[in-house]
């Protein structure tokens, strides 16, 4: 009974609390956050501040002073630094909630279906030291799947891969539940570690995570361009590893899709591994109507082809792909029932 | 993919027709000559949904979800936008299929009280308790107020266990004085409608007060039943139900004092078994009788004892005993409880 007096002054929020960013939806107010997940800590005479979060913060990964650290608080899609992501979620929360109502908020986050209870508990905390009333934790291909607007709640098979930052989630989802998921740590940032590591071998060249992922966005691709072409060509700063001088060089979409081989065909793996697994009626069902891809890892070009190519069944990309979770997860917020349901796990 | 300029036509304004995406996308697969089977076979989606798809016929393809995917990924094999094309599809169906609905299945409620029938229920009882309590303080009432006061008659009753009886017009004109505590010895004299006295043990009977004034009769005389005291004496240190009897009844009390109550004791020299009834065979007491105690028994006509251990029992009549009910041990039934029998010993029933 109070919770909803409650929940009619705070802005409840749902938090789609990624590796790479962190997207803040408020209940009627739809997304209203999108940050990168960067924390940067400035540090003297050994005490910690916060001196940065998000946009500002990631601009200074990689290029900050030895007092200044710039940390990306989650790590394959869980809390590796359980500090910084209780400020990340705070300063998040404080910018987005009004301060004027004096209710603390209700949060939905989403954690990985393969996080532990450990890992649960950690965002879980986080999120309840920040200024929680309730939390509530939704599985993220679930979430993804209400975002891309999937019938989860039918008995109908559905299934979802959900590329994110850190991690890739596969899940075959019936009658609001999850039949059977599957999580492989691969994502966005294994690609760039990809990219990096393929540039210094090939070219002795060294790039830094962001180049790496300005790359992969530019020209990344899941398949190397038909008929022997190079496709597109892009040129890349770092510095040279043989003579340790800046240098510049082009490479070509050929070359990144050779890069990503690797953490693409983890992917196509994880997807295979689950197909299965997949009980024969749900498999019956996801047969007809395929798959479907979400995150930020569903925008690099060509994924879908290959991954159709792998399994034989049609792949489309969700609409806003990297939004789908944070918006599954608001639309959970936004029907209490479904809160309800989350509430008994 | 297939080179193919892009379309200028598809515009916002060919969008109302539904199925304008299908047949969009119909006339370039025509314009480039392909084979739906070829592409169902490449894109991997069925050939059903793709002819649905071109039909227009928008119910037959699965969630929107997929049909969106599926027109992305069959206008981008023919060359199109399939961006644009699944925007303009959209378009198409929107307000057609609302989103799909968070409807999950949650386990039956067991049947149980509503919750809101609970929370009224609670809430009325809150209120109630409260105004019992705001009723009770602003009054400044305790619980003991609230209970009716006791009818007259009763509250002798429940006071003095033997309440005076009024005079029987018939009998001895004997109410007594006093409150007769057990007084075996006191009211069923008058053999009136009042209710007899239940069972008196003579080992109760030092602690109680004096019983009912004496008779003329000289009753009462038993050992252990303290002098009959006039009622007279008896009235002023007693209590007010005391008072109250007296007031029932003073004008006998005074006239007469009042007859025995019984001629008959009953003694235990060993621990017996005694049962007394009436003559209706309404118990009047039964109880294992210990030794050296004794009971009266109320005068009252037609009694009848049954006793487990004849022998151990010793029944005075007006003080003497009277010959034995049997020997130790023995098991008598509807023995005749009157003085006259049991002194010439017929008392026994045959």
């Amino acid at each position: 009974m109070f919770s909803r007096l409650f929940g009619m002054f705070s802005a409840d929020m749902a938090i789609d609390l990624g590796t790479a960013n962190t997207l803040v939806y408020v209940k009627g107010r739809g997304i209203v956050l999108n940050e990168p997940s960067v924390v940067a800590i400035h540090e003297s005479r050994g005490r910690k501040h916060v001196l940065a979060v998000g946009d500002e913060a990631k601009m200074m990964l990689g290029r900050t002073p030895g007092h200044i650290e710039a940390i990306r608080p989650l790590r394959d899609g869980v809390i590796a630094d359980f500090e910084i992501a209780e400020e990340m979620i705070k300063h998040f929360i404080r910018k987005v909630h009004n301060r004027r109502s004096f209710a603390h908020p209700q949060i939905v986050i989403c954690v990985p279906s393969g996080s532990t209870a450990v890992e649960r508990r950690a965002i879980r905390e986080s999120a309840e030291s920040a200024g929680a009333r309730r939390v509530f934790l939704i599985e993220e291909p679930m979430a993804a799947a209400i975002g891309a607007g999937l019938p989860v709640t039918e008995p109908t098979g559905s299934m979802v891969v959900d590329v994110g930052g850190g991690t890739t989630e596969v899940a075959v989802l019936s009658l609001g539940g999850i039949v059977h998921a599957r999580c492989v740590r691969v994502g966005g940032d294994k690609m760039d570690e990809a990219i990096i590591a393929y540039i210094r071998r090939n070219h002795n060249l060294l790039v830094g995570e962001g180049s790496a992922e300005r790359i992969k966005k530019e020209i990344g691709s899941a398949c190397p361009p038909a008929d022997g072409e190079e496709g597109e060509v892009m040129e890349i700063k770092g510095r040279d590893l043989l003579n340790g001088v800046p240098k510049e060089l082009i490479i070509s979409e050929r070359q990144i899709a050779e890069s990503l081989a690797e953490p693409v065909s983890a992917i196509i793996e994880a997807v295979k591994v689950a197909l299965e697994h997949t009980a024969p009626e749900l498999a019956a069902d996801i047969v007809d109507k395929g798959i479907v891809l979400t995150g930020g890892g569903a925008l690099l070009s060509n994924l879908d082809y290959v991954l159709r190519h792998a399994t034989g069944l049609p792949v489309s990309i969700a609409d806003e792909p990297l939004s789908c979770v944070v918006l599954g997860t608001g639309r959970a917020l936004e029907e209490t029932k479904t809160l309800d349901v989350l509430d008994r796990y | 993919m297939m080179e193919q300029p892009p379309r200028g036509d598809i515009e916002q304004d060919s969008i109302d027709v539904v199925g304008a995406t299908g047949q969009d996308l119909r006339e370039q697969r025509e314009a480039l000559g392909a084979d739906l089977v070829e592409i169902a076979e490449t894109l991997c989606i069925r050939r059903g949904f793709l002819e649905a798809l071109e039909a227009g016929d928008y119910d037959a393809l699965p969630g929107p979800t997929y049909a969106v995917g599926f027109v992305r990924s069959y206008a981008n094999h023919l060359g199109l936008d399939g961006d644009k094309l699944a925007g303009q599809y959209k378009i198409e169906i929107s307000g057609e299929r609302p989103t799909a609905k968070l409807d999950f299945f949650t386990p039956v409620q067991e049947s149980r009280i509503p919750r809101g029938a609970m929370v009224l229920v609670t809430v009325l009882l809150a209120f109630a308790i409260y105004g019992v309590w705001y009723y009770m303080n602003a009054r400044d009432l305790t619980f003991s107020d609230l209970i009716p006061e006791v009818p007259p008659l009763f509250g002798r009753t429940a006071e003095a266990p033997a309440p005076p009886l009024p005079a029987d017009p018939g009998a001895t004109a004997s109410p007594q004085g006093g409150p007769a505590g057990d007084a075996a010895s006191a009211g069923p004299a008058a053999a009136s409608g009042a209710p007899p006295p239940p069972e008196v043990a003579m080992d109760r009977q030092a602690a109680v007060p004096p019983p009912p004034a004496a008779s003329a009769t000289g009753a009462g005389a038993v050992a252990e039943i303290p002098p009959p005291a006039p009622a007279e004496a008896a009235g002023p240190p007693q209590s007010a139900p005391a008072e109250a009897a007296a007031v029932l009844a003073p004008a006998p009390a005074e006239a007469a004092p009042a007859m025995v109550s019984t001629r008959i004791e009953i003694r235990a020299k060993a621990d017996s078994w005694v049962q007394v009834r009436t003559a209706e065979g309404t118990l009047l007491v039964t109880r294992i009788l210990s030794q050296g105690t004794s009971y009266a028994v109320p005068p009252q006509k037609g009694l009848r004892l049954t006793t487990g251990n004849a022998g151990g029992l010793e029944i005075l009549v007006d003080g003497v005993p009277v010959p034995p009910l049997g020997p130790f041990g023995a098991v008598r039934h509807d023995v005749a409880l009157d003085p006259e029998r049991l002194k010439a010993g017929t008392a026994l029933a045959r």
